[in-house]
């Protein structure tokens, strides 16, 4: 990499977003309620201006900050700021109880940093690897991969497959509304303009990751209006202990990568695997769930390392691993950029290495903000519930209308919204909704191509090594999300 | 307050009426793709993947009744909404609504400094100046990102 890609990431532009996603998605992650996915989803309209490397920056900087953000109120407050922090509660509270919270907190930090880098070094190896390899694919290939990309649903399944394929079904179906992308024919637009281009993107994702939760918050505020106060002590971690703890934050933060890149398996999946991982290879176990800093370090190593493990199925192969990247993919799109193997044939200097170098950065920016701002960001989640309610619901609606300022996809946001609010308090996941809406029209148009190159035999697509070798890859994902899930819910309701 | 079985019941209505949908979309989808006149012989297969689909979607809303029926499917997770909480967020739903169409007679920061009090006060606070600061504040500071920073032309209704 050469000195002009360097000087192309430390512009003051690429700077200010990095820190700016870093600080927000520490907030953003730190608030009870606001996830890594629903913060990106609130704040990818802010990116809209500027320039497309210093907007996926920013939205990376979200993602590793909330990752981190999110382990600051499960410490103090044994309230998971997002999903994936749940396995961080298992001995960062305790620590907390016993006055350590302070030294969890920069355990964390620390832990995070580590996993996070860890992961953008494996992303940094793998990516060109796969990319090169995909440039060989056809439709085949592709279908395969859309099939793959959808594997992913049983990994965000929650505790019904069944839900989630209905979710995902209904996602598909939501794809065949606008041009159909073969032959450029209008159909089931019900005569609407606004829905030529397809259902808007942004609004679904706005309407689904961001309202929902919302309209939840408000129907469960009833008398309580603030969270407990957060105490926020002296104690301090050391080098000694900082040095001590190294092996198994990187061991953690590689385990979070390799769960990152198969599709479906979340921070969370990645969280509860480098936890069980360090209970099992530890001699004393004895102190795991009570405050062993060795499990609270694996947690939030691996649900960090997570971060650049995903991005290289979404860079190389344009396939959201999960629900953050599936926000990302959303958003590359918007910025014009299409993520697959063309990229790295056609974006390589001015997009890719820069992206690489940006993370690097955005990962040392988090542990430099972390340290500095944890204990006023732990003040911030005493900020009344409705105010964050109010402020996150403002941001939906002029997030929606900014894309293509239309109150049409306002309405329609609001529609998803409540569609939203009625699936979740019936258990009904929303992410593979929004992963079968990026990845159905990949899966439909290189079905359709596929089956037109081989006279309509559908067995021409197990034909192909490369596509016979994604299936089974895909088969292996189900199975071992399949089991990652079961485990998962056990480490969890042992807790 | 609803108890564990009749959570359960409500659950199992709404998986009824998930399933009944899927049928319903199945048809709109069967007659948009095989009674509408348009190309669907051609090399391009536009009938494959709706045809898929409205298969997906049948065998899933199949087996969500079946299993709903045998009591099959894990009960949702957690304390339900009550009555009053789903009052709560309907009243939030509709301010929300309002909210954009407010914004188109009143000018999108009077309208978003409206619908920031009305989300506060039905959200229980009632520390009024200080509902006030804040909607003033957070209308000020999202004029300053979008409409002045990002050049969002968001509308001013009668101020335009």
């Amino acid at each position: 990499m050469s000195f002009e890609i360097l000087a192309s990431v430390a512009t003051l532009s690429n700077l200010t977003a990095m820190l700016a996603g870093v600080m927000l998605g520490i907030v953003g992650g730190a608030l009870p309620g606001l996830t890594a996915t629903m913060v990106i989803a609130l704040l990818v309209p802010f990116t809209f201006s500027m320039a497309p490397l210093a907007a996926l920056l920013m939205l990376c900087g979200i993602h590793a900050g909330a990752n981190y953000g999110g382990a600051i109120t499960a410490i103090l407050l044994r309230t998971p700021g997002t999903p994936a922090a749940a396995a961080t509660v298992l001995d960062g509270y305790p620590m907390a109880q016993k006055g350590q919270g302070r030294r969890a907190v920069e355990l964390a930090l620390y832990a995070s940093g580590i996993g996070g880098l860890a992961s953008v070094l494996v992303m940094i190896f793998l990516s060109p690897v796969v990319s090169n390899v995909a440039l060989m694919f056809g439709p085949s290939e592709y279908f395969a991969i859309g099939v793959f990309g959808l594997t992913a649903i049983v990994g965000v399944a929650g505790r019904s497959l069944l839900k989630a394929l209905v979710a995902a079904a209904i996602g598909l179906t939501l794809t065949l509304v606008g041009l159909d992308p073969v032959t450029g024919y209008p159909r089931f637009t019900f005569g609407s303009m606004d829905l030529l281009g397809g259902v808007p993107f942004l609004a679904a994702l706005i309407g689904l990751f961001a309202l929902p939760e919302a309209f939840r918050r408000s129907a469960r505020m009833i008398g309580q209006l603030r969270e407990e106060a957060p105490h926020f002590d002296n104690s301090h971690t050391s080098l000694r202990e900082i040095g001590e703890l190294t092996p198994e934050a990187v061991k953690s933060g590689l385990i979070g990568s390799a769960v990152g890149v198969l599709p479906g398996a979340g921070g969370d999946v990645a969280a509860f695997i480098a936890y069980n991982e360090a209970r099992r290879s530890a001699k004393d176990k004895s102190q795991f769930g009570k405050g062993d800093p060795r499990g609270l370090v694996a947690a939030e190593s691996a649900n960090n390392g997570i971060t650049g493990g995903a991005m290289v199925p979404l860079l190389t192969l344009g396939v959201p691993g999960d629900a953050v990247t599936a926000v990302l993919i959303g958003a590359f799109t918007i910025h014009g950029i299409r993520p697959g193997p063309l990229l790295f044939e056609t974006h390589l200097e001015t997009l890719i290495y820069p992206l690489f170098l940006g993370l690097i950065a955005i990962n040392i920016l988090m542990l430099v903000c972390g340290f500095l701002f944890s204990g006023p960001v732990a003040q911030i989640v005493r900020l009344p519930r409705s105010f964050i309610i109010g402020g996150v619901i403002v941001l939906s609606v002029i997030g929606a209308y900014s894309m293509q300022f239309s109150m049409f996809d306002v309405f329609l946001m609001l529609g998803f919204g409540a569609l939203g609010y009625f699936f979740e308090e019936n258990d009904y996941p929303l992410s593979p909704i929004v992963l079968a809406i990026i990845l159905g029209p990949m899966v439909e148009t290189n079905l359709r191509r596929g089956l037109a190159m081989h006279q309509g035999d559908a067995l021409a697509f197990l034909s192909s090594p490369i596509s016979l070798t994604i299936f089974a890859l895909a088969a292996v994902t189900v199975w071992f999300s399949v089991r990652s899930r079961k485990a998962t819910f056990a480490t969890t309701s042992n807790a | 307050m609803e108890t564990g079985q009749g959570r359960g019941t409500a659950a199992n209505r709404f998986n009824y009426f998930v399933a009944a949908f899927m049928v319903a979309v199945a048809a709109v989808i069967g007659h948009g793709t095989f009674l509408v006149a348009r190309p669907r012989g051609d090399i391009s297969m536009p009938t494959v993947f709706p045809g898929v689909l409205i298969a997906v979607l049948l065998v899933l809303a199949l087996l969500l009744v079946q299993k709903t029926r045998t009591d099959a499917l894990p009960a949702p997770d957690g304390e339900p909404i009550s009555l009053a909480g789903h009052i709560k967020a309907a009243s939030i739903f509709a301010i929300a609504v309002a909210y954009p169409l407010a914004m188109l007679v009143i000018g999108f920061p009077a309208a978003t400094a409206l619908a920031l009090t009305a989300f506060c006060i039905t959200l229980g606070e009632r520390r009024y100046w200080l509902v006030m600061l804040y909607a003033l504040a957070f209308a000020a500071f999202v004029y300053g990102v979008f409409v002045m920073a990002l050049r969002v032309p968001l509308p001013m209704g009668l101020f335009e």
